[in-house]
């Protein structure tokens, strides 16, 4: 059985307690490795940061993991709404080369570059944008994929640009960062 | 107690103690160097950092609580429940910031902090705080008030005002410096003592709201950044509707943003 004592609103990190009374800090991101940690730390992430605490038992670390997953914040949004930009389409590639190891994973490969390749801004970066058809050329191979189509212009003009609708369902959070 | 009119009469006792450690150690200037164009660091999880960007502030562990849950369920849960509430409070109180105290560390550049409490580092300067930082050569709460009350005299003694930065750290991490190159993480992280098992050179901000025009980076780790995006881009290969969370909305906000010019996004391998 294991107990989950707290969570980050959002997910990211989380605690557990296993039979053995061992408490346990996880990460959902990155590194994922669990750390042991004492009840101090738990306590501590509650009131130094805002953890939420919980008092949950589950089965297995799965299970648990299911339950703050279930628990993080969601917005529906159409998928055509998404936004793409510079920065996600360079992590992109990163991603996609670890995709290219995964047969489940590498079919997404060719669709992933095809809508990252429809957003101005990636497209006008050649070297980003020979990268990633470099990506999808070998996810063709090495799976049954058709070559990439012609890129196709989505006729939602704030899904092309480097902004979206996306940004209008989440124009609440003003950026008045400086430069 | 009156703690800048404390920490300022540390200033001498401060730059002495560093000047101790350079002598012994050369290696230490360097680091005292670095360290006096530190900035404030703050990890926090993307509700948090959400909350940030919705008003426009920075804000207390308390007012992000208050605006998700409610004043009382705040209080509970940060000055009263769990083992640290008590000691929380009696630091606060004794320091004039309560429900207001925002914490941090120095930060130096590439630093990620502790992802314990969460994936981005908010980097920050401190000269838009009407009462500058103070600085503190331990845990605030954990060690200047570990029984629930303040121990007055040693937080009036060790106190720190925030152009002494340097010096504390110096004369404090100065020789843990010397001996490593991690200095960034150094300052960053937490580090265990016979006080504490969450001891740090800790920076209070004691006004509550400062803009967010304040801070000048956030920061993630690559592995995370890449983590968050590669859900987002599995949403991207679907069709119809998808649920976005809001780690994966304010991660994508936050490299339009970078693209933009408006924030510097800083992703650490």
């Amino acid at each position: 059985m294991i107990t989950l004592l707290a969570m980050s609103p959002s997910g990211e990190v989380y605690f557990t307690r296993d039979i053995y009374d061992v408490i346990w800090r996880h990460r959902r991101l990155g590194h994922r490795a669990s750390v042991q940690v004492s009840e101090y730390t738990v306590d501590w992430s509650v009131s130094h940061h805002g953890y939420d605490r919980y008092d949950e038992t589950f089965p297995n670390l799965v299970d648990a993991e299911a339950f703050v997953i279930s628990r993080i914040p969601t917005t529906a949004v159409l998928v055509e709404d998404l936004a793409v930009n510079l920065t996600i389409a360079k992590s992109a590639a990163r991603v996609m080369k670890r995709w290219l190891q995964s047969p489940t994973d590498v079919q997404l490969i060719v669709p992933t570059v095809n809508r990252l390749l429809r957003n101005d801004a990636v497209c006008a970066d050649a070297d980003l944008k020979a990268s990633l058809l470099a990506l999808s050329d070998s996810a063709v191979r090495t799976s049954s994929h058709k070559p990439v189509a012609p890129l196709l212009k989505s006729s939602n003009p704030h899904a092309t640009k480097s902004g979206s609708r996306l940004q209008t369902a989440f124009d609440m959070y003003d950026l008045p960062f400086a430069a | 107690m009156d703690i800048d009119a404390c920490a300022a009469t540390n200033t001498v006792a401060w730059n002495s103690k560093a000047d101790v450690v350079c002598a012994a150690r050369p290696d230490a200037e360097v680091f005292r160097t670095a360290c006096g164009n530190s900035r404030i660091g703050t990890d926090v999880v993307a509700a948090k950092l959400g909350y940030f960007l919705r008003t426009g502030h920075v804000e207390s562990t308390y007012a992000f609580r208050a605006a998700t849950t409610s004043e009382d369920a705040a209080f509970d849960a940060i000055y009263v429940d769990g083992s640290f509430g008590p000691q929380r409070l009696a630091f606060e109180e004794g320091v004039d910031a309560v429900r207001t105290a925002v914490y941090g560390t120095l930060d130096l550049p590439g630093a990620l902090g502790d992802t314990t409490y969460g994936p981005y580092r908010i980097v920050r300067d401190a000269y838009e705080a009407s009462r500058t930082p103070i600085v503190l050569p331990h845990n605030s709460a954990a060690v200047y008030a570990a029984t629930g009350t303040l121990e007055e005299n040693r937080l009036c003694e060790e106190a720190a005002l925030w152009v002494d930065r340097a010096a504390l750290a110096t004369a404090t991490r100065g020789n843990d410096a010397a001996a490593s190159t991690e200095w960034a993480e150094l300052l960053a992280r937490e580090f265990p003592t016979n006080g504490s098992e969450h001891d740090l050179i800790e920076v209070v901000l004691r006004d509550g709201r400062t803009p967010m025009s304040d801070v000048r980076a956030v920061r993630i780790a690559e592995s995370d950044f890449d983590a968050i995006n590669e859900e987002y881009l599995r949403c991207l290969t679907k069709s119809g509707t998808t649920l976005l969370t809001s780690e994966e909305a304010i991660l994508v906000q936050l490299a339009q943003a970078n693209d933009d010019g408006t924030l510097r996004l800083e992703v650490v391998r």
